[in-house]
C-alpha cells in the first residue's frame, strides 16, 4: 500500500547558502495581528525605557586636561578628530580625538588664552589678553615659537578664522580684521561697544560676521561693505554667538539672562525662538553642522542639547566634577560634543545619549529605525512623554529651577494683577521672544 | 573792498594756487586790453570784475579740494554752518566791487570770517571771496557782473559798454534774479558772462592757455546738479551707509532662502549634503557601474536641461537594441555558413526564392502574373469538380449502360453525387458572390440595386406576386405601430391636460402599469422620481414653510383609467406586503397628482379638491371593485412632531395611529387595518421621553454621593450565651458629584457623563498636539500600524527611515552656494 504524504522541499524554506539569511514568511492578514495600536504603543513605550536605560552620554575627557580653566575651544572644519584648547594659564593644546590624546600643548600667551581658530592650513591662531595674537604650527616638532605674532592695542577677546579666506576678525576693544600676511589689521568694523566680546563668520555667506559687545549689543558686520550694518540691543549682555551652518541668515546668540535666542540676520526686532531651561548665564553655544541641533553651555555647570525648532532642552548633561561651563563645540560630524570647563577638563559627550558609534546589523539598524518612529508616533501618550523627559539633575540645578519657577509666576501674577487694575488695554502683553530685545540701530 | 579788515588766510597752498591763476588772468587781461583800447576805462572796472571774479571761482575750487582734504579735521556743526551761508555766499558776490550798494554791505557786513576765504595781504584782491563750488560761483559772476552793469552810474560809460557788449548780449540767457531787473537799463545789461565771452575777447596763447583750464571747470561742473548739497553729518552719514550697506547684506543673504526653506521641509536629510557637483561629476553621476540610470540626482540635472527622463531612457535603449540585433545578426550569418549540408542548401535556396516572391509581391511586382496563375488554379479547380460529380464520370456513364441506375442504392449514391455537385457548384457561385461582395452595400441600397444586379436563379420569393404581398404586410406593420405610437401620446397628453392646470404637480409618472413592460415604465418612472425628489424637496419645503404649520398633503391615486383587473393584482401584491403599501402612500411623489389643501387655499380649491374626490368616488362606485382600498384617499398631516391636529375633513374619519408625526387616515378596508396594527405594534410602548429622564435619573444616581455598607458579612454576629446582638453597621460615604455640580444639570435633553476612567487615561493625550489641528486629523494620523506585521518591509522601511541621516566618520561642511 502506498501512503502519499504531504511533503515539501527544504528549498522552500531553507536558504540556498549558509551565507543567506532565511527568509522569514509573513501573514499579513490582519485577523492574526490584532490590537495593532496597543501593542505599538507598548512597543514605544518599551523603546522610550530602553533609551533612557541604555543613555550614557559621557565618553571621556581629553588626556589629562589643563592645570587651568579651559576657557576656549577650536575644531578643525576639515577634519572631525583634531580639537585645540585654550587655558587660563596662557597654555594652549592641541588634541587627537581618536586617541583622546594631546598633540601638542604650547604656553602661548601671557594671561588667560580666551580665542582659538584653526586657518585653513591647519594652524593654530590664538589670542590672549597680553594683545598679541599668534600662529603656531601644530605639526612642526619645536612649535614652541609661533609662526607669526600679531599685535593689537589692547587685549583680545575672541579670533574667528575666514572660512575660505587667509582673513581673520578679532575682538578686542574693537572688531578687526586681518590678513594672515599683513601684521596690520585691514580693516576695522566696530561700532559703539567698548569692548567686544566675541566675533564669529558666517559659514556660508563667508563676508558676514557678527559680533557680541559688553554694551549688551549684538552687530553684524559685512566684509563688503567694511562696515558694520545692523546692531541689536538686548536687556542682557550676549556672551557667545553661532551662526547656523545649513541656514545662512540665522544664528543663535547665548545671552546672560539664562536664554538662548535665534535670530534672523534679516530681523532682529524679535527673536525666532527662545531656548530656555539653564538656571544660569549660557555662555557658549554651537550649532550642530547639521543645523537641526545647538549645544549650549552654561554657568550652572551643565550643557543642554536644544532642537532648532524647540523651546526646551532635549537633553541635559552634567557629571559630578565638572565646572562652570565655558566653551561647547559640536564635532563636525554632529556625532560628539565637546566641552570645556572651569576645573580644566575637556570632556567628549555623545550628542545622542544612548546611541552607539560602530557596526550595526541590519536587523539592529530595523529594530532601531522602527523604535524611533514609534517613540516619535506616540510621543505625545502621557506616560511616554514623561518618561521621555524625564532626567535627573544635580539638586542645585532642580532648587535653581523649582526656585525660578517660582520666580517666574509671581512676575506674571503682579503683571496679571497690575493688568486687571489698569485701564484696559494699557498693559499689554510683551511676547516672550520680543521681550528682551530693547531696539535695533537702524528701523527695518 | 569789503571786509579787507577781515579777510584771514586759510591755506597758503591756495594762495599760492590762487596766484598762479591769477597771473594768468593778468595775462588774458592783458591780451583784452591791447585789443580794444577804445575800451579801456570800462575794461579796468571789467578787469577788476573779471579778476575778482576768476578769483573766487578758483578759490573756490581748490577750496572744494582742500576742504576734500581737510574733511575729517571738520566738524559737523561747520557743515551745518555752511549749509546755512549758502544763501548767503549769493549775497556776497553780489555785493562784489559795489561800495555804493547799501543794502549788500548790510548784508555782507555782520557776517564774517571763519567760512571766508582769504587771500594774502599782498595779493592784490579786493573782492570776497566765498568758498562756494563753481556752479555758485559762476551765477554769482553773472549777477555781478551784472550789477556792475545796471548800477554803472556814468552815461557815458554806459555808451562804451553797449558798444562792446553789444555782439554777446543778444544770446545771453534771461538773467537768474528778479531784483536785478528793477533798472530802466535795456536788456543788454541783464545779460550774463559766459565763458565764451571771455574766449571771444582773448586770442593770445596765453589767454587760450587760461580758458583751456577754465573749459575743463567748466566740463567738470557740467555733469553736477546746479546746487551740491553739503555734506550731512558724520554720524547720519555713517547711518546711511550702514543701511544701505545692511539692505544689500539681506538682500544677498536672502539668495539663501529657496535653498534653506526646502531643506526644512525636506522629507528626509541625508548629511553631508549633496551640493555643488562638477561637471563632469553631472555627466557620470547618474550612470553606475553598468550604464544603468537610477539617480534622482539625475533626474533635476535632466530637469535643468529640459530634457525629460523618459526621452534619454528611450533613446538609450533603442540604440541597445539595435546593437544587440546587429551582433545577433552577425552571429547566425557565421554559423550559416559553416553548414555544408547540400538538403540544407537546396531547401534553404528554395526558402529564398519564396521569400524574394513575397517580398517581390509585397512591393507590387509580378502582379499580372499573379492573377493568370489564381485564373488558372480556380478554371481546373471547377472543372475537376464539374467531372466528378456529374454524370458524366466513368461510373455513371457506367452505371446508366448497364441500367444499374435503377437498382435503389445506386441510384440513392447518383442522386447523392449529383446533389453534391449542385451544392459544390453552388459553393462555388456562393463564394464567387463572397469574393464580389467585399463590397456590398448595405441592405437598402441592395434593394435599389436589384435591377442593375446580375441575373440570379429566381426563387419564388423573388416574383412579384411575393414581393407585392410583403410590400403590404410591412405597410400594414407600420400603420398600426404608428397608430400605436399615437395612441399612447394621446393618452399622455390627455393625462398631462387633466394634471397640468393644479400649482402644486410636481411629478407627471402617468399611470400604473402591469403587466409585461410594466416594470420597464415603473423603473423609468423611479429615476425620474429620484431626480425629481431633491427638486421636490426643496420646493415643499418651501411651500410648507410658506402655507404655514396645518397642512394636509393629499395624495390621490387617479385611477380613472385602470382596469378593475389590474387594481385587484396590485391590490393582493400589496396586501402581501404591507410596509410597502405604507411606503409608497407615504411617500409623497409616488401620487399622480397631488394638491396641497389648507385653510388657507382659495376657495376655489377647495371645491376643486372636493368635486374631485367625489368624482373617484363616483368611478370606485362604478367599477364596483371589491377592493377598492388601494384608491383610498391617504392624508398625511404634516404636523409638528408629538403633536396632533385634528383634519378638517368631516367626511374623513380621523383615526389617530399613535402620536407619531404621520397620521394616516384609512377609511377602510382590510389593508389600511393591517397598516396600523403594525405601527402600532412596531411603536408599541415606546414613550421615549419618560425612558430618558428615567435614565438620567439613575445616572445622576450613580454618580452622585453613595452610601456604602462595607459591615463584614459575619462579622460580630456572634452565637453562644451572653452575646449581644451586633447592630453596628459600618457605612461608608462615598462622594460623587452632587446634581447641582452635574454639567448637565441644566440641559434638560442631555446626560453628560462625569466618571472619569483612569485607567483609560493613559492612553489619552490631553489635547490635540501641536502640529495637528483637529482631533480627527490627529486619530487619522495614528490609525496605520508600521510595524512589519501590518506593513510590508517596503513600506515599513518607508515609514521608518529617519529624517535625519548621517552618514558617520564625514566632515559635515556647511551648506554652500547653489546660486553661485
Amino acid at each position: 500500500m502506498i501512503i502519499k504524504t504531504l511533503s515539501r522541499s527544504s528549498d522552500t524554506y531553507l536558504p540556498a547558502r549558509s551565507t543567506e539569511i532565511s527568509r522569514v514568511s509573513r501573514n499579513l492578514d490582519p485577523s492574526l495581528h490584532p490590537f495593532e495600536r496597543a501593542r505599538e504603543y507598548t512597543r514605544a513605550l518599551n523603546a522610550t525605557k530602553l533609551e533612557s536605560v541604555f543613555a550614557a552620554p559621557f565618553v571621556g575627557q581629553l588626556g589629562n586636561g589643563h592645570t587651568d580653566g579651559v576657557y576656549s575651544l577650536a575644531k578643525d572644519f576639515g577634519k572631525i578628530n583634531s580639537v585645540a584648547s585654550g587655558s587660563g594659564d596662557g597654555t594652549v593644546k592641541f588634541w587627537d580625538l581618536t586617541s583622546r590624546d594631546q598633540h601638542a600643548s604650547i604656553s602661548a600667551h601671557k594671561g588667560i588664552v580666551k580665542g582659538l581658530t584653526v586657518t585653513l592650513e591647519g594652524n593654530l591662531l590664538s589670542c590672549g589678553m597680553d594683545s598679541t595674537v599668534k600662529l603656531w604650527d601644530v605639526s612642526a616638532p619645536d612649535s614652541s615659537v609661533p609662526l607669526k605674532t600679531f599685535l593689537g592695542s589692547s587685549g583680545f577677546t575672541g579670533v574667528d578664522h575666514h572660512r575660505s579666506r587667509p582673513t581673520f576678525a578679532t575682538s578686542s576693544s574693537k572688531v578687526e580684521v586681518w590678513d594672515l600676511n599683513r601684521s596690520k589689521p585691514i580693516s576695522d568694523l566696530s561700532w559703539g561697544a567698548d569692548n567686544v566680546n566675541t566675533v564669529k563668520f558666517n559659514q556660508s555667506e563667508q563676508s558676514i560676521l557678527a559680533s557680541t559687545g559688553s554694551d549688551r549689543s549684538i552687530v553684524i558686520h559685512d566684509t563688503r561693505s567694511s562696515s558694520p550694518v545692523q546692531k541689536l540691543v538686548t536687556s542682557m549682555r550676549s556672551n557667545a554667538i553661532s551662526w547656523n551652518p545649513m541656514e545662512a541668515f540665522v544664528f543663535a546668540a547665548a545671552n546672560e539672562d539664562f536664554n538662548t535666542y535665534l535670530y534672523d540676520m534679516r530681523k532682529l526686532t524679535r527673536s525666532l525662538n527662545v531656548y530656555k531651561n539653564h538656571v544660569a548665564a549660557v555662555m557658549d553655544v554651537d550649532f550642530s553642522p547639521t543645523g537641526q541641533e545647538l549645544v549650549t553651555g552654561s554657568y550652572d555647570k551643565t550643557l543642554r542639547i536644544f532642537r532648532v525648532r524647540d523651546g526646551h532642552s532635549r537633553d541635559v548633561y552634567h557629571t559630578k566634577r565638572m565646572q562652570r561651563l565655558f566653551c561647547v563645540k559640536f564635532t563636525m560630524d554632529a556625532k560628539y560634543i565637546l566641552s570645556g570647563s572651569d576645573e580644566g577638563n575637556i570632556r567628549v559627550w555623545r550628542s545622542e545619549a544612548s546611541s552607539r558609534s560602530g557596526a550595526q546589523s541590519a536587523r539592529q539598524r530595523t529594530k532601531l529605525e522602527y523604535d524611533a518612529a514609534l517613540k516619535e508616533r506616540y510621543k505625545n501618550m502621557p506616560e511616554i512623554r514623561r518618561i521621555s523627559r524625564h532626567r535627573h539633575v544635580p539638586s542645585h540645578i532642580k532648587t535653581a529651577t523649582d526656585i525660578m519657577k517660582i520666580e517666574i509666576a509671581s512676575r506674571e501674577r503682579k503683571e496679571e494683577n497690575v493688568r486687571r487694575r489698569s485701564k484696559k488695554g494699557s498693559v499689554p502683553y510683551s511676547k516672550e521672544r520680543e521681550k528682551h530685545i530693547l531696539g535695533v540701530a537702524l528701523k527695518e | 573792498m569789503v571786509k579787507d579788515s577781515k579777510i584771514k588766510r586759510k591755506g597758503a597752498g591756495i594762495a599760492s594756487a590762487a596766484k598762479r591763476f591769477e597771473t594768468a588772468l593778468r595775462q588774458v587781461e592783458d591780451a583784452a586790453g591791447t585789443e580794444s583800447d577804445s575800451a579801456d576805462s570800462f575794461l579796468d572796472d571789467e578787469d577788476g570784475n573779471d579778476a575778482s571774479n576768476s578769483e573766487g571761482e578758483e578759490s573756490v575750487d581748490d577750496f572744494g579740494f582742500i576742504k576734500s582734504k581737510n574733511e575729517t579735521a571738520r566738524d559737523g556743526e561747520r557743515k551745518d554752518q555752511l549749509v546755512e551761508d549758502e544763501d548767503d555766499d549769493v549775497g556776497n558776490y553780489n555785493g562784489l566791487n559795489h561800495d555804493s550798494d547799501k543794502r549788500d554791505k548790510d548784508e555782507i557786513e555782520p557776517e564774517s570770517d571763519s567760512d571766508k576765504f582769504q587771500v594774502p595781504e599782498g595779493y592784490d584782491s579786493d573782492s570776497d571771496i566765498d568758498n562756494q563750488d563753481l556752479t555758485n560761483l559762476k551765477e554769482a559772476l553773472v549777477t555781478a557782473k551784472e550789477r556792475a552793469i545796471t548800477e554803472a552810474a556814468d552815461r557815458d560809460r554806459k555808451i562804451k559798454k553797449r558798444k562792446l557788449y553789444g555782439d554777446w548780449a543778444e544770446n545771453a540767457p534771461p538773467p537768474l534774479s528778479d531784483d536785478d531787473s528793477e533798472g530802466e537799463d535795456s536788456a543788454q545789461t541783464k545779460k550774463k558772462v559766459t565763458l565764451d565771452d571771455i574766449r571771444t575777447h582773448t586770442s593770445s596763447a596765453f589767454g587760450t592757455r587760461a580758458l583751456a583750464r577754465l573749459d575743463e571747470l567748466e566740463k567738470r561742473s557740467k555733469g553736477k546738479s546746479e546746487v551740491v548739497k553739503a555734506r550731512l553729518g558724520r554720524r547720519i552719514e555713517q547711518r546711511v551707509d550702514r543701511s544701505a550697506a545692511y539692505e544689500i547684506a539681506k538682500e544677498e543673504i536672502s539668495k539663501w532662502d529657496e535653498t534653506v526653506q526646502q531643506n526644512r521641509r525636506a522629507e528626509h536629510l541625508e548629511f553631508p549634503l549633496q551640493q555643488n557637483r562638477s561637471a563632469a561629476d553631472d555627466l557620470t553621476m547618474g550612470l553606475n557601474d553598468e550604464g544603468e540610470l537610477d539617480s534622482e540626482q539625475l533626474v533635476h540635472q535632466l530637469q535643468d536641461r529640459k530634457v525629460s527622463l523618459e526621452e534619454v531612457r528611450a533613446r538609450r535603449n533603442e540604440l541597445r537594441k539595435m546593437r544587440e540585433q546587429m551582433f545577433r545578426e552577425e552571429m547566425k550569418a557565421r554559423r550559416v555558413k559553416k553548414i555544408k549540408s547540400k538538403t540544407y542548401r537546396k531547401i534553404h535556396k528554395r526558402e529564398r526564392e519564396r521569400e524574394a516572391q513575397v517580398t517581390a509581391q509585397l512591393e507590387g511586382e509580378d502582379l499580372e502574373d499573379d492573377e493568370d496563375e489564381y485564373d488558372k488554379l480556380v478554371a481546373r479547380a471547377r472543372e475537376r469538380m464539374q467531372l466528378k460529380h456529374k454524370n458524366t464520370s466513368k461510373w455513371a456513364r457506367d452505371m446508366k449502360k448497364m441500367n444499374l441506375n435503377k437498382d435503389k442504392g445506386n441510384r440513392a449514391e447518383l442522386e447523392e453525387m449529383l446533389r453534391r455537385g449542385e451544392e459544390l457548384s453552388q459553393k462555388v457561385e456562393g463564394s464567387d458572390n463572397e469574393s464580389s461582395g467585399d463590397e456590398l452595400p448595405s441592405e437598402d441600397e441592395e434593394e435599389e440595386e436589384v435591377p442593375n444586379a446580375p441575373k440570379q436563379p429566381k426563387s419564388i420569393m423573388d416574383m412579384k406576386f411575393m414581393k407585392d404581398a410583403e410590400e403590404r404586410l410591412k405597410r400594414s406593420n407600420r400603420e398600426e405601430i404608428s397608430a400605436i405610437h399615437r395612441m399612447q401620446e394621446g393618452r399622455d397628453a390627455e393625462d398631462s391636460e387633466d394634471e397640468g392646470d393644479t400649482a402644486l404637480q410636481i411629478i407627471n409618472q402617468g399611470r400604473r402599469r402591469y403587466g409585461p413592460g410594466a416594470k420597464e415604465s415603473q423603473d423609468e418612472t423611479k429615476k425620474t422620481l429620484q431626480k425629481s425628489n431633491e427638486l421636490e424637496d426643496d420646493e415643499s419645503s418651501n411651500i410648507l414653510k410658506k402655507r404655514g404649520r396645518n397642512i394636509e398633503v393629499r395624495h390621490v391615486f387617479d385611477s380613472e383609467f385602470d382596469s378593475v383587473k389590474e387594481k385587484k393584482k396590485q391590490s393582493t401584491s400589496d396586501a402581501s406586503n404591507p410596509w410597502i403599501q405604507d411606503v409608497d402612500a407615504g411617500s409623497v411623489t409616488k401620487g399622480s397628482s397631488l394638491r396641497v389643501v389648507d385653510r388657507d387655499s382659495s376657495k376655489s380649491e377647495k371645491t376643486e379638491a372636493k368635486l374631485r374626490r367625489a368624482k373617484q368616488k363616483a368611478v370606485k362606485a362604478g367599477a364596483k371593485s371589491s377592493s377598492a382600498d388601494t384608491d383610498a384617499d391617504i392624508q398625511i398631516n404634516v404636523n409638528d412632531i408629538l403633536q396632533v391636529r385634528g383634519i378638517h375633513d368631516e367626511e374623513q374619519n380621523v383615526d389617530e395611529v399613535t402620536d407619531a408625526m404621520v397620521t394616516m387616515i384609512a377609511k377602510s378596508g382590510r389593508t389600511e387595518f393591517q397598516q396600523k396594527e403594525l405601527v402600532k405594534r412596531a411603536f408599541a410602548g415606546d414613550d421615549v421621553v419618560r425612558d430618558f429622564e428615567d435614565e438620567k435619573a439613575r445616572v445622576v444616581e450613580d454618580e452622585g454621593d453613595k452610601e456604602v455598607d462595607v459591615t463584614l458579612p459575619g462579622w460580630g454576629s456572634w452565637t453562644g450565651s451572653g452575646t449581644r446582638k451586633q447592630t453596628k453597621r459600618f457605612i461608608e460615604k462615598v462622594d460623587g458629584i452632587k446634581t447641582k455640580d452635574r454639567k448637565d444639570n441644566k440641559l434638560q435633553n442631555v446626560i453628560i457623563n462625569e466618571k472619569s476612567i483612569k485607567k483609560s487615561a493613559k492612553y489619552l493625550t490631553e489635547k490635540v498636539p501641536y502640529p495637528y489641528e483637529t482631533r480627527a486629523q490627529y486619530e487619522r494620523a495614528m490609525r496605520m500600524p508600521i510595524g512589519k506585521e501590518w506593513a510590508t518591509q517596503s513600506t515599513m522601511q518607508d515609514l521608518t527611515k529617519p529624517r535625519v541621516i548621517v552618514k558617520p566618520g564625514v566632515v559635515i561642511d556647511p551648506l554652500s552656494a547653489p546660486f553661485t
